[in-house]
């Protein structure tokens, strides 16, 4: 009786090392997988690069085109980061704001802090922790305000917003 | 009840025993490992990061315009297929595969294998200028599109039979195969069942089946609404056995001679789906042509026969048409004269399956790295633009 008990311990034991050893070698096998190495500085500069010269007539993103469908968006020209510039200058903020997420939100992981600002006034701040470090990206912007013609004459300008500084930032 | 008692306490003794063994052999074990580790990842930091500098100078070079500015394959000195504001150039990038990965690695400076891919927002492998992916072949590159092969020949692997497109057909479209031969065809794989199955298809090839004019008959009739519901259709070679014959709004000739300047042809427009060269040569091995007989628009003639004629322009206005594509409904058919062709500045059969790829806008399968024989791997994502689309460009470096 006392020895049947002692083969069923070293069985366990065994059993319990096989377990421990095939943790161990998915451990492993999940330890040497690639990096993933989104790098912040090239994903700011390329977000700023992207966004500061596709126009919203041209960027394939549903929210802005129904943006222009309802006429909330009149300027086509606009590149995306004029166009929250535009938003900004004519206070609103929220559209502004769902702007940014929208065209962004695709491309950041959800542990990737991101934030707009416009001459220092946030207009979207992702809710996480600075904990590495934090990447910013700057370009100047300026637009015809709302409404307003666009012939470029010289006894009948167009009336402009800004120029104002967007500013990306990135951080983890 | 002594005896009972120290029973009992012998038993807990063996329990406790186990367990302070297990513990310990537990301990030992995670203890090695992660010094293990540790070695594995102090010597393998500098080579790890080398390899990340070096990825991100290939990314850089990429992303760039090139050199010289307008780049082609003779006389690149840099690659680079990203114009300003994060743009692909899709010439350039389209020329990027037609170098070859050798001379790529050395134009980039790098001794490493590399892989690069798009994903959408959806992070889907995504379709750009017909290729889902360019570097080392030992990555594979597999598309999810259902499509469908036939030829004249009833045997797949006979020699003899005229097959340029078969082979990447069925590897890398996994397309099903099908023959004009009855009498030598495989249950299942005949003219008749590709007519019964032609709705389960987005792709069909048509190469050098030579039908009878009945069969051809019922293929038109049946391909028609096929077509009109946005099918993509491939045409080359001997259709019916008749010399002349009409379908899909054209008219499909033979060339009355077979001699070589019979059938020596030119370029005579550039085309977003086919990279030939405007002025350049092709020679078919059989010369059939086409005359638009109702197509409105969206007729477009490539490549004409030079004929009896010496001058581009005469060419171009008077010369047989040799390659053309056109819309039928929603769908689309590409003809060509052969698909067994000697095209002066480069691969025909290349270009033409990439531009099969490109107009069947084929859905890439994710990129499978797993099978790669590597030391150190990384990966680096960048942002571009293709079209109207913002893509994640992800570059793979390995040693």
């Amino acid at each position: 009786m006392e020895l049947k008990k002692a083969i069923y311990f070293t069985l366990d034991s065994i059993i319990a090392g096989g377990i421990v050893l095939t943790i161990i070698i998915l451990l492993s096998s999940i330890y040497s997988k690639e990096p993933d190495a989104t790098h912040l500085n090239y994903l700011s500069n390329d977000l700023i690069s992207i966004l500061g010269s596709i126009k919203v007539k041209e960027i394939d993103n549903s929210y802005i085109k129904s943006l222009i469908n309802d006429g909330t968006i009149t300027n086509l020209d606009n590149t995306v980061l004029q166009q929250i510039g535009e938003f900004w200058a004519n206070n609103e903020i929220d559209l502004a704001k769902k702007t940014a997420l929208n065209v962004t939100e695709p491309w950041l992981s959800t542990h990737t802090g991101f934030g707009v600002w416009i001459n220092n006034e946030v207009i979207y701040n992702r809710d996480i922790q600075v904990k590495m470090y934090l990447i910013s990206s700057k370009k100047m912007i300026s637009g015809i305000a709302k409404g307003h013609i666009t012939d470029l004459t010289r006894n009948n300008p167009p009336t402009l917003w800004g120029p104002a500084i967007i500013e990306v930032r990135l951080w983890e | 009840m002594l005896t009972s008692k120290m029973n009992t306490s012998s038993k807990s003794q063996a329990f406790y025993g186990d367990f302070v063994i297990s513990i310990f052999i537990l301990v030992i074990i995670i203890i090695i490992y992660f010094e293990y580790i540790g070695n594995l990842s102090n010597q393998n930091s500098d080579s790890l990061s080398e390899l990340l500098a070096e990825a991100k100078i290939i990314s850089s070079s990429l992303t760039g315009a090139g050199a010289p500015a307008n780049w082609n394959t003779d006389n690149v000195a840099r690659i680079g297929f990203v114009d300003a504001g994060n743009k692909i150039n899709n010439a350039k990038y389209a020329n990027l595969n037609q170098i070859s990965y050798n001379k790529t690695k050395r134009l980039l400076g790098t001794t490493h294998d590399f892989f690069l891919f798009f994903e959408n927002e959806s992070q889907y492998v995504q379709n750009v200028e017909g290729y889902c992916g360019i570097g080392s072949k030992l990555v594979n590159i597999t598309y999810d599109l259902k499509s469908a092969y036939l030829n004249e020949c009833p045997d797949p692997d006979d020699p003899n039979c005229e097959q340029f497109l078969k082979s990447f057909m069925q590897t890398e479209l996994k397309a099903d195969y099908y023959c004009s031969n009855q009498n030598d065809c495989p249950p299942g794989m005949y003219i008749d069942d590709l007519i019964n199955n032609l709705n389960n298809y987005d792709f069909v090839v048509l190469e050098h089946p030579a039908l009878s004019q009945a069969k051809w008959n019922n293929f038109k009739a049946s391909a028609d609404s096929w077509l009109m519901n946005g099918g993509l259709l491939f045409i080359g070679g001997q259709l019916p056995s008749a010399q002349s014959t009409t379908g899909f709004d054209v008219e499909f000739r033979k060339k009355a001679g077979q001699s070589e300047s019979d059938r020596l042809s030119t370029v005579i427009r550039e085309d977003e789906f086919l990279a030939f060269e405007v002025g350049q040569n092709i020679i078919f091995r059989q010369a059939y042509y086409v005359v638009n007989q109702g197509v409105d628009n969206g007729f477009t003639d490539i490549v004409r026969f030079n004929g009896t004629y010496v001058h581009f322009n005469d060419i171009k206005n008077f010369g047989d048409i040799a390659i053309a594509r056109w819309l039928y409904g929603e769908g689309k058919i590409f003809f060509f004269s052969d698909f067994d062709a000697n095209y002066f500045k480069g691969n025909f059969a290349e270009i033409v399956k990439n531009s099969a790829k490109k107009w069947a806008n084929a859905v890439c399968l994710p990129i499978n790295i797993a099978g790669l024989k590597r030391q150190n791997l990384v990966r680096l994502n960048r942002l571009v633009v293709y079209k109207s689309d913002i893509l994640k460009m992800v570059l793979y470096v390995w040693s």
